[in-house]
């Protein structure tokens, strides 16, 4: 029975329930008007199922990735669009950062286009939202072949199963235990996407934003129940992302400062020089450094610092320890 | 908690059977944490009281968050199987504020029992939540019978 079939059951209950309720009302004489009292827990029942629950259901059997915040904002239902669009705007971007972080995408001049995007599922005020992944762009007999084929929606579908293993990792003590162990079977789930999935965990839930106190993160894509980011998840998801595992090997290279994020120190470098195949090195920097960041939005620099590399010796993650202009 | 009021690893009374019953002086009180649900059981305790008072009711089923492993359960929900010793006086004695002010959702039913769609059945299927997401779509919960 999916979850809708569930809340179906429920909503043909209570009309029945009534029915025979009335029957019963009727044959004691009691007038329907007296009896109104009898019937206000079904009514409250009929209004929460088919204005609350119905909808959630749905989002729940359709939606690989559910995200929903708690607070006094959800709790009252009222969200301004200001807000929601802010929260969107978060969640889609950090979805897209982590999807292009993935080690099957690293070589490719890839754009984000609304094929490889993922669709909506639910939206709601009380601040739930719901998506679900697109069909693979790869036609090929078999779905399995077909998710092989393309890379977009290998990426994408990892980087929702893992934004999952990350917010179950915040639940331990020290979740990089739980990430190193799921890294330890998938390839693709090295430095650059581990850094990018704790960032986008921590952003899942804005800093300043007091009235929202937690985020669940759940869905078909996502392992067991629902994970909640509270403020003490988050403080631990801050933590690791300063002081994440530290590459030893040293790099040197030359490309364009790009899409940088000064909340959490991170930059991409693109456009790489001395023939690296890979788009981008995903860059990590300290406060030593945001000066230097700031000056040299889109400029070409040079960076040096100690780098992971994929197993083609490409470049992927960089912890800086010089830069200049270049 | 009481030996047969265990909730299980997804969080709810076990099935079988799907109906415990439990006298009301046995029960635990507050089930799980929550800030409200030593406040919810106060009502649960006033709604007995009026039951014992008014009514010649010796039951309630109670269902919904209040007994799962829900952190902050809105309200209890309970069920009244009404009979035939009800008079339309005790019927009218049952109008209270109840989900205003006591915090109960409480619903009346007839002796009668549809086939199909009835609340036993529905009281056995867990509530879409968030958190459910990865419980199996086979699951069944338990609920309770109060007796006073």
């Amino acid at each position: 029975m999916t979850w809708a079939e569930k809340v179906r059951f429920k909503l043909r209950t209570v009309h029945t329930e009534m029915a025979e309720l009335r029957r019963y009302i009727h044959e004691r004489g009691l007038p329907e008007a007296e009896a109104e009292h009898l019937f206000r827990g079904h009514l409250r029942s009929l209004d929460a199922l088919a204005l609350d629950k119905l909808p959630l259901a749905v989002a729940m059997d359709t939606s690989d990735i559910l995200v929903r915040y708690q607070g006094k904002d959800a709790q009252t239902g009222r969200c301004s669009v200001t807000k929601m669009n802010r929260l969107f705007t978060t969640l889609h971007k950090q979805v897209v950062e982590m999807t292009k972080s993935h080690g099957q995408l690293s070589g490719n001049r890839f754009r984000w286009m609304g094929d490889v995007d993922l669709l909506v599922t639910a939206c709601t005020p009380s601040l739930i939202f719901g998506f679900k992944l697109p069909e693979p762009g790869v036609r090929a007999r078999d779905e399995e072949n077909r998710m092989l084929l393309d890379p977009h929606y290998t990426a994408l579908k990892d980087s929702l199963e893992f934004m999952g293993v990350v917010a179950s990792s915040l639940q331990q003590e020290n979740p990089r235990v739980v990430i190193d162990e799921f890294a330890a079977s998938r390839p693709n789930v090295d430095e650059c996407f581990i850094d990018s999935g704790l960032v986008a965990a921590r952003k899942l839930l804005p800093s300043r934003d007091k009235k929202l106190e937690s985020v669940e993160i759940a869905g078909r894509v996502v392992s067991g129940e629902g994970m909640v980011i509270d403020r003490e998840r988050w403080a631990r998801a801050d933590h690791i992302i300063r002081a994440n595992h530290i590459p030893s090997d040293t790099l040197e290279v030359t490309g364009h400062l790009m899409v940088v994020d000064y909340e959490v120190g991170r930059f991409t470098l693109r456009r790489l020089e001395d023939g690296w195949k890979v788009r981008g090195v995903r860059c990590r920097y300290r406060e030593e450094h945001e000066e230097f960041v700031r000056a040299h939005g889109k400029k070409k620099i040079w960076v040096k610092g100690r780098a992971c590399f994929d197993r083609e010796r490409q470049p992927r993650f960089l912890e800086v320890d010089d830069l200049r202009a270049a | 908690m009481h030996g047969t009021l265990v909730l299980n690893e997804y969080g709810f009374l076990p099935v079988p059977p799907p109906c415990h019953d439990v006298r009301l002086s046995d029960l635990p009180g507050v089930f799980g944490n929550g800030a409200n649900r030593p406040q919810l059981w106060k009502s649960v305790r006033k709604f007995s009281g009026l039951l014992l008072k008014q009514t010649p009711i010796r039951a309630f089923y109670v269902d919904g968050d209040y007994i799962s492993a829900h952190s902050k359960p809105e309200a209890v929900e309970v069920g009244i199987e009404l009979s035939n010793e009800v008079t339309v006086a005790h019927l009218k004695a049952l109008d209270q504020p109840f989900v205003e002010e006591w915090g109960l959702w409480v619903n009346f039913y007839a002796p009668a029992r549809p086939e199909t769609y009835n609340f036993h059945e529905s009281f056995q299927l867990p509530d879409p939540e968030v958190s459910r997401s990865g419980i199996p779509k086979t699951l069944r919960k338990g609920y309770l019978r109060v007796t006073l």
